[in-house]
């Protein structure tokens, strides 16, 4: 394993002593710079209940660049792609690397709570939620109690 | 460069909008890849029933090309097999002609069932409840089943696969008491070392659900003897498989399941003659290394990359490096300055500053480029690969066996270098998933097949540490990573240097220079920074 940077250390230690509510994120036993990622639903939103499974990872050159993150859980989203690849500003062209795991994590969940069918990356989930936005939810909410519901 | 690097051509941007790589509906790969059996073009298509034959077909297709050099992306006949597995019915089919038609002395088969199963969305829960139904997973179908062990391999391959992906409910869920049983009851001795490797390897993946971990381990604890102590003694195996089965094993019992009374090997290992190794603090992260430091091997799926301690400035050196698994590996040099991106599938010999050879495609890598040597040289297990390099005349050569495969200069390429400033050569190597060797840096008269010309080794002309010379258990090193204490006052950014600047016009602190200087925007509110006050 090459050498930690103290920034990951740090950061680490803080998700593990005070902790996201709705969100917890925790390293992997080997790699301290993959992250197993549950994010809960939010209320009010057709995710909510669901309990959805994502892995981030922090790159080389770290803060400097943002951490890569993916839903592994299946999730109906105008902004998620069946890969589960997110698009969002501040994991691209508007990282800082003053934001920190836990700020893109609850960007992410603030995301759930409020899709965006005109920046899109799942282009016919984007066009659904735009011409028939009863119908995307329902979708939405079905994709959620099918796979991010365990039980 | 790992075929991986597919992946990563459509991932680099994480996820931008214009990614155009999933094979939507209206997306459709002309059937260029495909013979005369797909004479309907879009059979492949959702709204079509897949016959298993089609699958087949395109599995064995995706077999050939994964080998080939200069594609840049991912080739159509695995875009056809995403379409097919984006349903959960097409997913199984691909997964059971996987299982029955890659065949096990194809070393790129485990690297199609990775490539196809990463790209894949996974499973849910039910499904792959199913699929273990469907394998039939029982301590008698381990010990009689009706299946090769070629089948017995794949399965075990795609059970670790979906185990690691799947970490969580979903592999606790998966390894129910046949699974268990199926695994462990491969581990006998007795068995096809490929199949005693692939199971291990897959209750290992398992194991990282950490309640799997305690059941395998109770499991473990129950049988007479332990089976990985007896798979540890296999470790000095002449065979190649089996010398990869004591690897594992002792891996596995060094750092996922301990057993009480056993010593971790490290403590064990007396070291003093060994002045050069793998650096463990220089290789990326899920690379296994051996507690002497010598041996190498991946069973993540990344390209996983490591870098010797000794540095090499001037001189003709020499290093052999004993091949165990047949598939992709890219063995050679590089200088500090080469990255290892084990996610993007980049490793030695994919920059500028490092140049590797890869006996398994034939090819020379320099550059992320790669050239055919102009001498036949296939790697099989047991082969000794021998790393030349002589800085004076700037050749590298690589041998197999004792014969010259490729001479090269490229490595040499780079210039512009500041006058009086000299470049360290390193040996370093990079893996693809299930490949492993052991690294042979000295004593002269240790080694195979001596070059002709006058040359020097690294463990003659160094010396360690003693603390160097140990490779702490995994989970040790993290847990002292973990104590570090750091500093309240250090930068926000790296929290590696004191605070001490002020950004203008902005204001903001709490940052360090080292930062700062990298910096165009001010990372707290983007105002452009004019500069930076101490």
């Amino acid at each position: 394993m090459s050498a930690l940077p103290r920034r990951i250390i740090k950061e680490t230690q803080r998700l593990m002593q005070e902790p996201v509510p709705g969100i917890s994120a925790v390293p992997d036993e080997s790699n301290a710079r993959y992250f197993h990622v549950i994010v809960t639903g939010p209320e009010d939103s057709p995710f909510e209940g669901g309990l959805f499974k994502l892995e981030l990872f922090l790159p080389e050159d770290y803060p400097m660049s943002a951490p890569k993150v993916r839903f592994i859980t299946k999730i109906y989203h105008p902004n998620i792609d069946r890969l589960g690849r997110i698009c969002l500003d501040i994991l691209k062209d508007k990282w800082s690397p003053a934001l920190q795991i836990r700020t893109v994590l609850l960007s992410i969940q603030a995301l759930l709570s409020a899709p965006n069918p005109d920046d899109p990356l799942a282009n016919d989930v984007a066009e659904l939620w735009k011409v028939n936005e009863v119908e995307a939810i329902r979708n939405a909410k079905e994709w959620t109690r099918k796979y991010a519901m365990e039980n | 460069m790992g075929a991986c690097h597919w992946k990563c051509c459509k991932n680099a941007d994480n996820g931008s909008a214009n990614a155009t790589s999933s094979p939507s509906p209206d997306h459709r790969p002309s059937a260029s890849g495909a013979q005369s059996n797909d004479d309907e073009s879009d059979w492949y298509l959702p709204s079509r029933k897949y016959q298993a034959k089609h699958i087949d077909h395109l599995i064995l297709q995706t077999l050939k090309v994964i080998g080939k050099i200069g594609i840049e992306n991912p080739p159509e006949v695995l875009l056809k097999l995403h379409t097919i597995a984006d349903q959960e019915e097409g997913w199984i089919k691909v997964i059971n002609s996987m299982v029955s038609v890659i065949p096990i002395d194809n070393p790129l088969g485990p690297a199609v069932i990775v490539f196809l199963l990463d790209d894949c969305p996974l499973p849910n829960k039910d499904t792959v409840i199913r699929l273990c139904k469907m394998f039939d997973l029982s301590q008698e179908s381990s010990s009689k089943g009706r299946r090769t062990p070629c089948q017995q391999c794949n399965m075990c391959i795609i059970l670790g696969l979906l185990a690691e992906k799947l970490a969580g409910p979903s592999s606790v869920a998966m390894l129910t008491q046949g699974t268990l049983e199926y695994l462990v009851a491969n581990l006998d001795e007795k068995n096809d070392p490929v199949v005693v490797l692939h199971s291990l390897i897959a209750l290992e993946k398992f194991a990282q659900t950490s309640e799997n971990k305690i059941t395998i381990k109770k499991y473990f604890e129950l049988e007479n003897r332990n089976p990985l102590l007896n798979l540890e003694s296999m470790l000095n195996s002449s065979d190649q498989v089996r010398a990869q089965v004591g690897f594992c094993a002792q891996w596995c019992l060094d750092n996922l399941f301990p057993v009480l009374n056993r010593k971790y090997t490290y403590e064990l290992m007396n070291l003093k003659h060994i002045n050069a190794m793998l650096n463990v603090k220089d290789a990326s992260e899920y690379l296994k290394i051996s507690p002497d430091g010598l041996e190498a091997r991946c069973d993540a799926y990344s390209f996983e990359s490591v870098r010797c301690t000794f540095e090499v400035t001037s001189g003709v050196w020499y290093y052999e490096t004993n091949i165990r698994s047949a598939g992709v590996m890219q063995i050679g040099w590089a200088t500090k300055k080469s990255k290892f991106l084990n996610h993007e599938g980049y490793g030695i010999g994919d920059d500028e500053y490092s140049v590797a050879y890869d006996g398994c495609r034939q090819l020379i890598w320099h550059d992320a480029k790669s050239d055919p040597p102009p001498n036949e040289g296939i790697w099989r297990p047991g082969d000794i690969l021998g790393c030349l390099l002589d800085v004076e005349n700037r050749e590298s050569i690589f041998y197999l066996n004792g014969r010259v495969v490729s001479v090269t200069s490229q490595l040499f390429n780079v210039t512009s270098l500041p006058p009086g400033e000299r470049v360290g050569y390193f040996a370093a190597a990079s893996f693809m998933s299930f490949q492993q060797c052991r690294f042979n840096f000295g004593n002269k008269s240790t080694f195979l097949y001596p070059p002709s010309r006058e040359f020097q080794c690294f463990n003659e002309h160094t010396s360690l540490t003693d603390e160097e010379r140990i490779v702490l258990p995994r989970h040790i090193q993290m847990e002292q990573l973990r104590n570090i204490l750091i500093q309240e006052d250090s930068c926000t950014l790296c929290f590696d240097s004191t605070a001490d600047v002020t950004l203008r016009p902005c204001g903001h602190s709490g940052f360090c220079k080292k930062c700062c200087v990298m910096l165009t925007e001010c990372p707290m509110c983007r105002a452009k920074i004019c500069a930076i006050e101490l």
